[in-house]
């Protein structure tokens, strides 16, 4: 049975995920770009990316910022946060190659995170992996305007698409 | 739920691949015409050492854990320089020959029995021993050589001109018996024979090889001291023909020979350490920024043992000055600046 303190205990949820989310990616993507130099050596010392390190210096912050952007949205959040769940998979998914395939593991000083070593690293990135995995899951389908006009009735689509009216629903 | 839960996995498996395909892509990259891929694991050179040295001070070999230095401007004295207790000291000698001699071009050289000093325009072939201090000439040398690389006190590896094939050749030559082992086949003409076939010998005293590294080509080759030739390699730039043009003009009556393009080095130097060849390349890679290649100068090492490639890394320019040479020894990497001589300890992996 679904209540109307449940959608808000689920929008909460999806608020402070996205609110860590925005955190990260924003303080991740302006420390890549306040020391540029310093990050394109890190992208062209990985056994990985060393060939891609031009285009990717520029597309990983670029796409930090559009997400933590997005996520402030309300249209755009649930896809900003499959993107975020989609990059913090290619992390993750990186960091176990360097770990596992890579001839060497090169160094992880500076960028996000500097005290971190790499299994460190991986377990912070699956921890949020799971955060993302779990407020997609947990995103209502409909976003009540809770707060904004008290007149207007407030909505909730169920399961099968069809619309109830909360406040004079059983629910309520 | 159901459809998130598509998605979710819909965006997992595209992720996935995504990376895969990135590190499928980076044991192969596909890059522009000559492009090449350094590898730059971190950390290679830690703490460093710093010894101030006279100017034009050249290193002339080293045996054990000494280098020997010979300063151009100061020829009658070498010093050595100790990687473990990081000091020098400087050594007088004696030439008591009063023959003629192209001062300008005697070169110094050390093997483990003692100091070469030689020049092949007159030519002369000195040599002492490290407990004499007076460098005596050899008696029937070959007539006229480029450059003269040591084995041991009686036999030198020459570098000299063939009339017949029109090229430099590498022969063995025994001082004491005047035995000449040719092997006329190693160096590979590709223009002229001469500027083309430059390059770096290099002794390796561990293995008893030497090491032939071409100046303007990707290629080196390892041979026994007896110049049969043990295997062949490439370094990982992609310039295998030589890129220089020469030209010749006439001077009081001499033709002098000369390069008439710009000149394209490859490989600057080489050095041999513990089965691993370490190259100063002057090409820079695909994946190198142009200034950071300006200002370091990037040493790519190969294993000797599969003649592959295995990473690189940079030596920083110390007070504005470049490298001028450098030698390995154990976990040391000593190089040679301008005025200063800076041992780095390596951490290779």
């Amino acid at each position: 049975m679904e209540t109307f303190q449940h959608i808000k205990l689920r929008n909460l949820i999806f608020e402070v995920s996205c609110m860590i989310f925005i955190l990260l990616f924003a303080y991740a993507a302006v420390s890549k770009l306040l020391e540029f130099d310093k990050f394109r050596i890190q992208l062209t010392q990985s056994p990985v990316l060393t060939s891609l390190a031009d285009i990717l210096v520029w597309v990983i912050p670029i796409l930090e910022i559009l997400i933590a952007l997005a996520l402030f949205t309300t249209h755009y959040r649930l896809i900003a946060m499959y993107l975020s769940f989609s990059l913090m998979l290619m992390f993750t998914a990186y960091i176990l190659i360097i770990l596992n395939l890579s001839p060497y593991i090169p160094c992880s000083c500076g960028g996000i995170l500097e005290k971190l070593n790499w299994k460190a690293h991986l377990v912070f990135n699956m921890i949020l992996l799971m955060i993302s995995i779990l407020s997609i899951l947990i995103y209502p389908k409909f976003h009540p305007p809770i707060s904004r006009n008290q007149n207007k009735p407030k909505y909730y689509r169920d399961e099968e698409g069809d619309t109830e009216n909360l406040e004079k629903s059983r629910y309520n | 739920m159901r459809n998130r839960i598509f998605y979710l996995i819909i965006t997992a498996v595209l992720s996935l691949i995504m990376v895969m395909g990135i590190y499928e892509f980076s044991k192969s990259p596909k890059l522009p015409e000559n492009g090449f891929v350094r590898i730059f694991p971190p950390h290679v050179l830690s703490e460093f050492k710093i010894m101030p040295i006279t100017n034009n001070t050249n290193l002339i070999g080293y045996v054990g854990d000494d280098i020997y230095m010979h300063n151009a401007g100061i020829s009658m004295a070498y010093s050595v320089y100790s990687t473990t207790d990081h000091e020098t000291r400087s050594i007088p000698i004696n030439l008591l020959y009063k023959g003629k001699i192209a001062w300008k071009l005697l070169k110094m050289k050390v093997c483990d029995s003692g100091i070469f000093m030689a020049e092949g325009i007159s030519p002369n072939i000195f040599f002492t021993p490290f407990s004499s201090q007076s460098l005596k000439r050899i008696a029937g040398v070959y007539p006229g050589f480029m450059n003269l690389y040591p084995i041991d006190s009686t036999c030198v590896i020459l570098k000299t001109y063939d009339p017949e094939k029109q090229q430099s050749i590498l022969l063995k030559y025994n001082l004491h018996s005047n035995k000449v082992i040719n092997s006329p086949g190693l160096l590979k003409k590709q223009v002229d024979g001469i500027f083309c076939t430059e390059g770096d010998l290099v002794y390796d005293p561990m293995y008893k090889r030497f090491i032939y590294l071409y100046r303007y080509r990707n290629e080196f080759f390892t041979m026994n001291t007896d110049l049969q030739l043990l295997g062949t390699g490439h370094t990982i730039d992609n310039i295998q023909n030589v890129r220089i043009a020469v030209g010749s003009y006439k001077r009081n009556n001499q033709v002098k020979t000369t390069l008439s393009s710009p000149n394209k080095v490859v490989n600057v130097r080489g050095q041999v350490s513990r089965n691993n060849l370490f190259v100063q390349s002057a090409i820079r890679a695909s994946n190198e920024m142009p200034r950071t290649f300006q200002n370091n100068t990037v040493v790519d090492i190969y294993s000797l043992q599969s003649n592959t490639y295995l990473y690189s890394f940079y030596i920083p320019e110390y007070k504005d000055q470049n490298v001028r040479d450098f030698i390995i020894i154990a976990d040391y990497l000593v190089v040679l600046y301008e005025d200063h001589l800076i041992r780095y300890s390596m951490n290779l992996l």
